[in-house]
């Protein structure tokens, strides 16, 4: 067992470590394009490897900091919000994406509803989801071993200590499992949307021939009501609600 | 200074004394050749208030009428003069060269005499009937002239145009009968009055409404007179209204007439007393007769997005004062559209600039001229002042302006070009975070670089996969093997006490809990623990009986192999239950009953079993 457990890590690692080394080449040369202000170049690298590690905030803030410098206002804030929903609280994407607010045509105020698995996720976004996945498998292995401990302990108080330990380790291994679980549907799941041009409608209903409810600016952020096929429902932040085509908007 | 007054008095009345020393005594004929059937007047005027005048003799002249006296006085320029005239009306009596005498009068003593005049008289001429007149009544003049008139005025009437009165037009010209909406049309109301007719007042009794239209009246500060030519004739030509119209819907649209009275000039037939031909007035009333115009929607299908209804050909033009400057300092961003066409009713797009520059409501300046030959054209201008607040490069989008080109009769669009304004100097573009202090500090600075420092993540999370379940589960499953294990090895080091005890537990558990409970209450414990006992039999050794006395429960048990030890301790205890009820008995005692109890149940149990 312990044989396979090595083989299988092994593995995993030296597949990662492949990948790794090229990617690296490829992110030197955005940097570099950056720094030369070929930003054109610049974010074509980083557009390569956001598409390669999707999840990725520093990848996606680099992108969308190139993409500010193109005065492209819908890419610049969509990139920067999709990093600080990687990395709540990350300092320089929140400045970056402040300009790019400024590059908006038209200020919108008001706030957007913020979902339950966003609160959930910063809050335990101390450790990474996968941490918590090999922490859930690490207490659980744990708690096994304490109750085994326990089975074959003579002793009353010790046996008494060795299950309520195990039990606790069980515990913490199901948290711990569900907690990777939110954090990873969170990243998974899109929950906002930029508009992604200028002049999209929104309909009031999910159709194409429809009575327009207003008209979007490039920038604007908008929360996920409903999803179908083709069309989103969004919220705006003055609460008007509206079904967007899904091709004009840029989800994350 | 009274001196120099006295001085100009005396000038002025020696003076006055000189012009009165010439002193003339003139002759003055009507003519100087005359018929023999005509009358001469012959008139004598002197300068001066003279006295004593003695006619000339008039031998071959007969006095038809005469003298008459006229004097006048003049003062002109501080100098007086007078002038005195007699007048007579002479007929010569005989042809030749006649002489009229001189006349005399006296001025201030002094004897003056005019000089003599010649006269040639002729032939007579052909005035004979009037002369008659004249000769019997001198004096009526007047009745003369109007005889004249009369007579000339019989002259000249065969002359008198016979359509005279006729000849006036109103009529409404069109620039286009048909046109696209919006398109500008022109319509203008003339009259066209002949040389031969006439009119005093114009009275207009209908204006037209344009309805179905936008219309724009074009002021003239004068109304002309020109010539113009109608119908291969030649007119005078007074234009009356000039408009411009622009059609708002499609179809046949009409034109209400204009209708005016014209108070006309016509011959009534009769002449008036100056000998003209009499002109009456009347009254008449003219109409334009009502248009009507062909109004062509425009295409709907290839009508370009932005499309605000400009229909014409046009120009269009963005143009920024300055596209480098410091923040704060204004900027001026000017959108022109020039052209032909409905000016007054296209919008011009408004431009679209980033959130930092700041952009005013604009200032709209229209030059618009309306014109008979190009209906309006003109330029059409907005003027919007920006001022950029922060330091950058900004880029205000391209902006589009489409019209309907009525020449090519398709849609144009004219896209500007795009403007980037480069702010110099002036503070750094805040961010709008204010709550946070700290992101404040940080973005004063500048905008932040890229970060270097990657972690590389390649997007996998482990519990999506089914291995991650297997790796957290496999330990639970190794739970239970281990505990088998465990019982196999225990079972195999046999155990016995420990199995005692587990089983003398369970059955204590099962039969003497109420018992267990009772421990200390002397008398219900030992009830229940009979009674306990009691079960305990009935439902090991399935008997139905309800009392069970001693000899019954050896039996019973020494029947199911119970060795004689326990049944003797189980009759003990039964005993030691019956006696306790009426001794005293501590706690102690309870207890050790109780565990002896336990003792012998399992005991009893065991060998039930074999």
């Amino acid at each position: 067992m312990k044989q396979l457990l090595v083989f299988f890590l092994s593995f995993c690692f030296s597949y990662a470590v492949s990948a790794q080394e090229n990617n690296e080449v490829l992110f030197n040369k955005g940097m570099d394009a950056f720094n030369q202000k070929d930003y054109a170049t610049s974010v074509k690298i980083f557009n390569d490897l956001v598409k390669i590690d999707s999840l990725n905030s520093v990848l996606h803030y680099n992108l969308g900091t190139a993409y500010l410098h193109m005065q492209n206002t819908g890419l610049s804030i969509y990139h920067l919000e999709k990093s600080l929903k990687l990395q709540p609280g990350y300092e320089p994407a929140r400045i970056n994406l402040n300009f790019a607010e400024k590059l908006k045509t038209k200020v919108t105020k008001g706030n957007l509803p913020i979902p339950q698995q966003q609160m959930l996720y910063s809050v335990f976004n101390f450790l990474k989801p996968n941490s918590w996945a090999y922490l859930a498998i690490g207490s659980m292995v744990l708690s096994v071993l304490v109750l085994i401990g326990y089975r074959f302990s003579q002793n009353a108080t010790a046996k008494k200590l060795l299950f309520a330990t195990s039990i606790f380790l069980l515990i913490v291994s199901t948290g711990s499992y569900f907690i990777s679980e939110n954090q990873s549907g969170y990243l998974l799941s899109n929950h906002y949307v930029i508009i992604k041009d200028t002049d999209v409608v929104l309909m009031q209903e999910p159709r194409t021939v429809s009575k327009i409810t207003s008209t979007l600016t490039e920038g604007d952020k908008a929360f996920i009501k409903e999803e179908t096929n083709q069309w989103v429902k969004i919220q705006l932040q003055n609460d008007t609600i509206g079904w967007v085509e899904k091709n004009n908007v840029l989800m994350y | 200074m009274y001196t120099k007054y006295f001085t100009y008095t005396f000038l002025a009345f020696f003076t006055s004394i000189a012009t009165w020393a010439q002193f003339q005594l003139k002759t003055q004929v009507s003519s100087q050749s005359m018929g023999i059937n005509q009358v001469l007047e012959v008139r004598f005027v002197m300068t001066g208030d003279a006295d004593d005048f003695k006619r000339p003799a008039f031998e071959n002249f007969e006095v038809v009428g005469g003298p008459m006296q006229s004097i006048s006085h003049s003062w002109v320029n501080g100098k007086t003069s007078m002038e005195k005239s007699v007048s007579f009306f002479v007929q010569p009596k005989k042809k030749g060269t006649l002489t009229i005498g001189s006349a005399s009068v006296v001025f201030e003593d002094k004897v003056y005499k005019s000089q003599p005049v010649t006269i040639q008289v002729g032939d007579a001429v052909q005035e004979q009937p009037r002369q008659q007149q004249r000769r019997r009544d001198p004096f009526s003049i007047f009745d003369e002239m109007e005889e004249e008139f009369f007579r000339r005025q019989r002259q000249q009437q065969p002359q008198l145009p016979k359509n005279m009165g006729e000849g006036i037009h109103l009529v409404a010209k069109v620039s286009k009968s048909s046109a696209y909406v919006n398109e500008p049309i022109t319509i203008e109301y003339g009259l066209y009055v002949s040389d031969r007719a006439g009119f005093n007042t114009m009275n207009v009794k209908q204006m037209p409404k344009y309805e179905n239209f936008w219309n724009h009246m074009i002021e003239e500060k004068q109304m002309q007179v020109t010539r113009a030519e109608l119908n291969g004739k030649s007119y005078r030509y007074l234009p009356l209204q000039k408009a411009v119209l622009l059609p708002q819907k499609d179809g046949t649209l009409r034109i209400d007439p204009l209708e005016i009275e014209l108070e006309e000039q016509y011959f009534t037939g009769n002449v008036d007393v100056f000998g003209a031909p009499e002109l009456g007035l009347r009254k008449k009333t003219y109409s334009s007769g009502a248009k009507t115009i062909q109004v062509k929607p425009l295409p709907l299908d290839k009508q370009p997005e932005g499309y605000t209804g400009a229909v014409g050909s046009f120009n269009f033009k963005v143009q920024a004062n300055k596209t480098s400057l410091k923040a704060n300092e204004p900027l001026e961003l000017t959108v022109t559209v020039q052209g032909k066409g409905n000016l007054d009713l296209l919008t011009l797009p408004k431009p679209v600039a980033p959130n930092a520059l700041e952009l005013y409501d604009p200032e709209k300046i229209n030059k618009v001229s309306k014109s008979i030959s190009a209906g309006m054209e003109g330029t059409k201008t907005e003027k919007y002042v920006i001022v950029p607040q922060y330091k950058g490069t900004y880029t205000i989008e391209p902006l589009t302006f489409s019209y309907f080109d009525t020449a090519s009769k398709s849609y144009k669009t004219i896209t500007s070009d795009s403007l980037t304004i480069e702010v110099t100097e002036g503070p750094e573009l805040p961010t709008n975070t204010p709550a946070n202090t700290k992101a404040e500090v940080v973005s004063k600075q500048e905008m932040q670089p890229l970060n270097g420092n990657i972690e590389w993540f390649n997007g996998n999370f482990i519990t999506q996969s089914k291995s991650f379940y297997a790796w957290w589960l496999a330990p639970l499953l190794l739970l239970p093997t281990v505990f088998a294990a465990k019982n196999i090895r225990d079972k195999k080091a046999g155990d016995v006490t420990g199995n005692k005890l587990k089983t003398s537990n369970k059955l204590a558990k099962k039969y003497l809990s109420e018992a267990k409970k009772q421990i200390g209450n002397k008398e219900a414990f030992y009830e229940a623990l009979e009674r306990c006992l009691h079960n305990y039999l009935k439902a090991r050794l399935k008997i139905e009986t309800s009392e069970l006395s001693n000899d019954t429960i050896t039996k019973l048990l020494s029947d199911n192999g119970i060795n004689q030890e326990d049944i003797s301790t189980f009759l003990s205890i039964k005993t030691t239950c019956e006696m306790a009820r009426y001794a005293q008995m501590d706690i102690q005692t309870m207890q050790n009953d109780y565990d002896l109890a336990v003792q012998l149940i399992s005991s009893i149990d065991k060998q039930i079993k074999k």
